[in-house]
């Protein structure tokens, strides 16, 4: 088919120029990690995942996760390719000892969602003094 | 709506995106991860196709910067052409991915020209 080059043109580029100075396009790193008083938040953007697709270790101080979007494997006739984020392995050291039994895992909207809680072990403990 | 609409700073981000060609439509998908229906907005005017999908900050990255960067939001637009007919566009969302079908218009689509023999 002669005409599907142009099927649907790209704009972005040319709108780009007409809009306000306040709209950037930002490029993102797709993991995002929050540490708050002894809560650990880790966040991973994985469009088009799903559950049997991820894989989680927690070992020690260590978070692996790894991911691979076996469904889709289908091939097309493209006209644009540039989704590519179908697989990753990813580990994060963490600042300290999780309590493995509290760590909580949740996927939506392709976003994964760790939280990790600090490991009884390494809070402070107070010492009395006999 | 929200009333303070006009306040709200929005980070745009260009979703990746994939295109292709199936027997009666084309299919479009962009990885649009963190919205929820409610912020997803598809509007066709004038042959401009444009996706506007506002991250759920409870759900998206960054969500403490957030607070002072304002809220992240996917757009993209895309020009379409006569091959597509505008009649016969549907949108669906599934696992942070948007899906568009766009049927193609009755001229572009292959016609069997059937023959008559004559004896």
């Amino acid at each position: 088919m002669l005409t599907t080059y142009n099927v649907l043109q790209d704009i972005n580029s040319l709108l780009e120029s007409f809009i306000e100075p306040r709209h950037t396009v930002h490029e993102l790193s797709n993991v995002d990690f929050e540490e708050k008083e002894g809560e650990i938040t880790v966040k991973y953007l994985v469009p088009g995942a799903k559950i049997e697709d991820i894989d989680i270790q927690l070992e020690n101080n260590t978070l692996k996760v790894s991911y691979d979007r076996k469904n889709d494997t289908k091939e097309h006739r493209y006209i644009r390719k540039e989704r590519t984020s179908n697989r990753f392995a990813r580990t994060i050291k963490l600042p300290y000892k999780v309590d493995g039994d509290a760590a909580a895992a949740s996927l939506k909207e392709g976003v994964l969602r760790i939280v990790l809680k600090k490991s009884p072990d390494a809070l402070p403990k107070k010492i009395t003094i006999k | 709506m929200n009333k303070n609409i006009e306040n709200t700073q929005y980070n745009y981000i260009t979703p990746a995106t994939d295109i292709y060609e199936e027997e009666g439509h084309f299919v479009l998908q962009a990885d649009i991860p963190g919205v929820t229906k409610d912020g997803l907005d598809v509007t066709l005017e004038n042959n401009l196709l444009e996706i506007t999908a506002k991250t759920d900050p409870e759900l998206f990255l960054h969500t403490k910067e957030s607070e002072n960067e304002g809220v992240y939001a996917y757009r993209r637009s895309f020009k379409i052409d006569r091959n597509i007919d505008s009649q016969k566009i549907s949108a669906s969302l599934e696992d942070g991915v948007l899906t568009l079908e766009l049927g193609k218009s009755e001229e572009v689509k292959p016609k069997k020209i059937e023959i008559t023999y004559k004896q």
